[in-house]
């Protein structure tokens, strides 16, 4: 496969076609890393659907010192907050096949929207640079794994 | 020499040019053996340290090299690159050569021979040949075309086959003729080989020939001696040609074609001209058609000739030289008649059966098409008067001017006015449409549509027909009503039981399945109750039968119905059928919350419009006793003239006295129609409908109805002047009633109005008391002193009349959900109203009497505002006649769209491009024109809707920004695709602008703040041992079960079985293993 590193992100409904969920699995297996942030309101639907690419696979909680959180930029908390919506805490799951990281899920946070440009959020500055670094830590983490 | 090549090599190898040497392939190498998963760690890192990118960050790169580093420090590289390959192939060459080797040596006398012949490969060896060939036929001459046989003798001995090979004698340019022909025979006896040789058409040299059939033979080969076949020519075309020349009418152009397609084809009627040159002198030509021999005139080489083509069949072209030698198997030519097809004509409008409507026209649209164009276009019709005036139809026909004879496809618009008809109620048209093609060579061709009928509908009848109609729409509602009270019974019951049990069984989901099933038809039901109205209104449209501000009710009416359900009921009915599918209680208790809500709406709502239809029902009464009454007066009007006109000549008076009967049984229908109308309004203005039941009684009422029975009775007695005394009298009589009808009839519809304007007038009453309270506490406050014991009385009276203000607030907030009169300014008034009161308040507590004298200024300034906005709106709303200020707004704007959807049409037309230039340039003048009209009208609009204060109007300014530039682009004589897209714009945004005028407020958009910091996910202690990997447990079982050797059938079901299990959470599995 072309990509190694896959990026998903949006709010809403999401749903693969039975294509999309077959061409996911087998990048996903042969070494592919999908890194997907909730933007908001995309957890019932993207659960679903990763639900039907590995049907014998659950998402488990990363604990803070996950390397992901230390593997260039030290994150002592874990995943940082970017954006509130519904005032809950951010969350880092993850879907392993065997010891590999297949699947970063990252909810609550809104990492994506921390990357944009400081114009289109007005996200102060320490926030926009912890989710740039996160962002670093999830790239370098998935390529050195 | 080696040692240089392996010094420049090395020295490649070390500047990294040798490909297999160079770092990046060895640590691709390397990392495809040591991390065979992703092979290109390794040369990552080596890009990354090799890369000096100024963007790049050191660090990041570092860190990577060094995790990489780290990695490799643990592997043996030995390992890798230990490769025994090579070793054994070496060996194996070597162990070849050996035996080579040796070889050579064991058969030293034969391979010495060899090799003498190796090292002198210049030298001939000549060797002996097996047997000799002879060719029996010699030299032969034929004409060209004409087959021929070889015979060739072999002896001693026979070979097996023998190859003939045949060599044109002179060169061509062609490749064709410059091929050698090879043909091959066994032998047929005694050493005999005969062969067949096929058309020939130049002269050929042939030799037969033997090859020898392996290499080590010690001959080549054995041939005959050189022979010659001499071939005498043909005459041949040199040049032929074919002309059809289709007939006059057809328009099309001559068409010639080589003649190496073998088919012709044309229209009936075509000429077909031949001509040819030959490479011979001919002595004659002539055509074969169907047989049939046609002389062609020849000339030298040249010979050319026609015929006609009226069937199909086929033709040869035959030459004959000097010599009266003939061309060779002349090609036959297939004719293919092209068929003038009949005409087409589909017709598009009217329908088959037309109700002529007041303006007696009929919209006629037709598409027409023919292959080769037009001769007329007619249309026929028959005038049927009814039985009962045993009249003979009367049978006409006209030519349709707006056919363009030429043009093949056409789409004929037109109106057919049908007033000069003098139709009457009952008459009917019974009319067709006549196409005629110009094909002059079969006979024009006709053809005729099927006949349609336009009927008169009489005014009583239509009344009649909308209100059966409108007496099913009631009935439609009230079984809605019945029917979605059932359904929401039976989902709350449902909502209920799922409340007391988190679980739904079978009974219960295949009953929530019927009512959503019920639910749907429901909706399909709404909207055709829609639909009736719409149609109940263009009826009434058509025929004029309702006044313009009932029509434009009706229509608000049936929008209204359309848009009754709510936006997300479908999306809701979804929703649960998804829930309902995943048996996910907990959307599922949601989503049926939610549907029955809007069911409940949906009755609510079904219920407010039964009223208000029943309330234009009662409206519609008024309008058709108008619309009669008028139309009475108009009968008797044109039978009085006649009577007046008339010379007491007695002929007529009979006819006279008959139609004064009509008119008469007519005003007693109008009269009872009075009464049925006087009990139908009473639900809603006792006023109106007493004065109607009155009117009907009236000695008025009386006094007509014995004129014109006066006037039947003079004249029977053929009196004249008795007749025409009394039908004066009648026509003054009906005026007057016509004129107390109309009263009453204004006086009903102004009742909503006066209703309004009473909330307006007891708002602006209480607003202007509200602000004299002010101005009286403002002047008692002025007369206190700072330290005076009242001024916490002040304060709770300014409380107090806050309180009144905030009560009315809301009152006007509930009027505004049925009127935009209440403007902006208003709303603007009350809030400083409201603002300075709180303002007052508090400088009253702070004993600040100046400040607080200020505050109750502005208070007063506010409230008389506010007033002064009521009282404007009223007036307005006088003016206007209507109670709902958005009604101009909406009238105009679907003005406007309708002139954009016309002038968007247009632009359709244009972009088809098949309009000529001039007629093009005509229509974008017009188009720009118009558009520039629908510009100034928006332009007005703004203004008007600014200078009222009414908001939410949709994107005006932009519709004008569009405008601005389709203008541009016809101005600059040019419509394209951008254009198109514009003017669509424009009309979209104008529908869109009627929608924002009629929905109000705005929906809820998804909103999202930067974090505050304070949110930590307090994570897991670590990663569970299983890493999130279920026990594939199903998966296993299946394998078990498919190697039990089950029967296919069973196989499948087993499948299927498991396969849901899999979609089961781990947890409901686990239980389901513990029951088992």
């Amino acid at each position: 496969h072309q990509y190694p590193f896959l990026y998903l992100t949006g709010h809403g409904n999401i749903r693969l076609t039975d294509n999309e969920v077959i061409s996911l699995r087998s990048i996903l297996t042969n070494n592919g890393f999908l890194h997907a942030d909730d933007n908001y309101g995309m957890d019932a639907s993207f659960r679903r659907e990763l639900k039907r690419v590995f049907p014998n696979k659950e998402l488990v909680p990363l604990p803070n010192d996950h390397p992901i959180f230390h593997s260039f930029y030290s994150f002592p908390n874990g995943l940082p907050k970017v954006h509130e919506h519904d005032g809950k805490p951010p969350q880092a799951l993850a879907l392993f096949d065997n010891n590999r990281m297949m699947v970063l899920y990252t909810y609550e946070s809104d990492l994506g929207d921390g990357w944009e440009d400081a114009s289109v959020h007005q996200d102060p500055w320490p926030i926009r640079e912890a989710a740039l670094q996160m962002g670093v830590n999830i790239i370098y983490y998935s390529l050195t794994q | 020499m080696i040692s240089i090549l392996t010094f420049i090599y090395f020295s490649q190898a070390k500047k990294n040019q040798i490909h297999r040497h160079k770092v990046e392939n060895i640590a691709d190498l390397l990392g495809d053996r040591v991390f065979p998963e992703k092979s290109d760690l390794i040369l990552n890192a080596l890009q990354l340290e090799g890369g000096t990118g100024k963007n790049e960050s050191t660090e990041l790169a570092n860190s990577y090299i060094q995790d990489i580093h780290n990695k490799l420090i643990s592997v043996d590289l030995d390992d890798c690159f230990n490769d025994p390959k090579p070793y054994q192939l070496k060996s194996i060459l070597l162990a070849i050569w050996i035996g080579i080797t040796c070889m050579f040596f064991f058969k030293y006398d034969s391979s010495a021979d060899a090799f003498f012949r190796l090292v002198n490969p210049e030298r001939i060896f000549l060797a002996p040949k097996p047997f000799t060939l002879l060719s029996m036929s010699g030299d032969i001459h034929i004409i060209g075309g004409e087959k021929t046989d070889i015979y060739v003798q072999a002896y001693p001995s026979a070979p097996d086959t023998l190859l003939l090979e045949l060599t044109p004698s002179q060169v061509s340019t062609q490749k064709r003729d410059s091929l050698v022909l090879s043909f091959t025979s066994t032998s047929i006896e005694d050493g005999v080989f005969h062969f067949k040789l096929p058309e020939l058409y130049q002269d050929y040299s042939y030799q037969a020939i033997v090859n020898a059939k392996h290499f080590w033979e010690a001959w080549e080969s054995v041939t005959t001696d050189a022979d010659m076949i001499y071939v005498t020519d043909r005459p041949a075309f040199e040049s032929f040609s074919l002309t059809t020349i289709p007939p006059s009418y057809s328009k099309l152009e001559r068409d010639t074609q080589e003649g190496n397609v073998a088919m012709i084809e044309g229209l009936k009627g075509s000429t077909v001209q031949v001509d040819l040159t030959s490479n011979r002198m001919l002595k004659n030509s002539y055509i074969s058609l169907n047989e049939k021999r046609s002389e062609m005139s020849s000339n030298y080489n040249m010979a050319s000739g026609y015929f006609k083509l009226m069937e199909e069949g086929e033709f040869t072209v035959n030459i004959v030289d000097k010599r009266g030698i003939t061309n060779k198997d002349p090609v036959p030519y297939k004719i293919n008649i092209i068929p003038d097809h009949d005409p087409s004509i589909s017709v598009i409008q009217p329908p088959p059966i037309t109700e002529l409507g007041n303006d007696q026209t009929i919209p006629i649209y037709l598409e027409i098409d023919d292959d080769y164009g037009f001769t007329d276009l007619q249309l026929a019709y028959e005038i049927q008067r009814p039985v009962y005036l045993q009249t003979d139809p009367y049978v006409a026909m006209f030519n349709m001017n707006e056919l363009h004879p030429d043009s093949l496809h056409q789409k004929i618009k037109m109106y057919w006015d049908l007033t000069d008809m003098m139709l009457m109620p009952d008459d009917e048209v019974h009319f067709h449409f006549e196409l005629t093609d110009n094909d002059d060579v079969s006979g024009p061709k006709k053809t005729i549509s099927n006949t349609f009928i336009a009927k008169v509908p009489s005014l009583a009848d239509l009344y009649e027909s909308v209100e059966n109609s409108e007496e099913n729409i009631i009935d439609d509602i009230v079984n809605e009503l019945n029917e979605i009270e059932d359904i929401k019974d039976q989902l709350e019951k449902t909502e209920l039981k799922m409340l007391k049990s988190k679980e739904i069984d079978w009974d219960e989901k295949q009953s929530l399945k019927n009512s959503l099933d019920q639910s749907k038809k429901e909706i399909e039901n709404l909207e055709k109750i829609a639909e009736a109205i719409e149609s109940i209104t263009e009826q009434a449209e058509k025929h004029k039968l309702f006044s313009p501000s009932l029509l434009e009710k009706f229509k608000e009416l049936s929008e209204l119905v359309s848009e009754i359900m709510p936006e997300e009921m479908m999306k809701n009915i979804k929703d649960l059928e998804l829930a309902l599918e995943n048996m996910d209680i907990e959307s599922l208790q949601d989503a049926l919350n939610e549907l029955t809500e809007n069911m409940a709406k949906i009755e609510e709502e079904l219920d407010r419009y039964l009223e208000i239809f029943k309330r234009f029902q009662a409206e519609q009464k008024l309008d058709e006793i108008q619309n009669r009454m008028q139309k009475l007066n108009e009968q008797q009007n044109a039978l009085n003239n006649e009577i007046n006109n008339n010379d007491n000549n007695t002929s007529p008076m009979e006819r006279f006295a008959q139609e004064e009967q009509r008119n008469l049984d007519e005003y007693e229908n109008i009269l009872s129609l009075t009464e049925d109308a006087s009990e139908l309004i009473e639900a809603f203005d006792e006023n109106s409908a007493q004065e109607l039941s009155d009117l009907s009684q009236s000695d008025l009422s009386e006094e007509i109805q014995s004129n014109l029975e006066a006037t039947i009775q003079g004249l029977s007695n053929q009196n004249n002047q008795e007749a025409m005394d009394q039908s004066d009298q009648a026509m003054e009589n009906m005026q007057m009633m016509m004129q107390q009808m109309m009263d009453i009839q204004q006086g009903f519809n102004q009742k909503s109005i006066s209703e309004m304007m009473e909330k307006f007038q007891d708002l602006l009453q209480n607003m202007l008391y509200l602000s004299s309270q002010e101005e009286q506490l403002r002047n008692d406050v002025r007369q206190a002193s700072r330290n005076s014991p009242r001024l916490r009385e002040f304060a709770q009276r300014q409380q107090l009349l806050q309180d009144q203000l905030r009560s009315m607030t809301e009152k006007m907030l509930e009027l505004s959900n049925e009127t935009f009169a209440l403007t902006p300014d208003i709303g603007k008034g009350v809030g400083k109203a409201n603002a300075s009161m709180e303002e007052a308040k508090s400088n009253l507590t702070d004993r600040n009497l100046s400040k607080a004298g200020k505050s109750h200024d502005l208070a007063m300034e506010g409230l008389n505002e506010a007033a002064l906005g009521l009282f404007n709106s009223m007036q307005s709303m006088q003016e206007s006649g209507s109670a709902s200020g958005f009604q101009q707004f909406l009238q105009m704007m679907q003005q406007m769209s309708g002139q954009q959807q016309g002038l968007n049409q247009q632009g359709m037309q244009l972009s088809l491009g098949q309009m000529a230039a001039a007629a093009q340039q005509q229509m974008m003048q017009q188009m720009l024109d118009e558009q520039k009209g629908i510009r100034k009208s928006l332009e007005q609009l703004i203004k008007e809707m600014r200078h009222s204060g009414q908001k939410n109007m949709g994107d005006l300014s932009g519709m004008a920004n569009d405008m601005d530039d389709v203008i541009k682009d016809l101005q600059k004589k040019r419509y394209n695709r951008k254009t198109k897209d514009r003017q669509q714009r424009i009309l979209s945004r104008m529908l869109d602008s009627q929608t924002s005028m009629t929905q109000r407020g705005q929906k809820d958009e998804r909103k999202s703040s930067s974090a505050m910091g304070n949110l930590v996910f307090q994570g897991p202690g670590g990663l569970p041992e299983d890493l999130g990997q279920r026990e594939n447990i199903t998966l296993q079982a299946l394998n078990k079960a498919m190697k039990a050797g089950y029967s296919k059938d069973n196989q499948i079901m087993i499948k299927r079985y498991f396969n849901s299990l899999s979609q089961m959470p781990s947890n409901k599995i686990k239980e389901k293993n513990e029951e088992n």
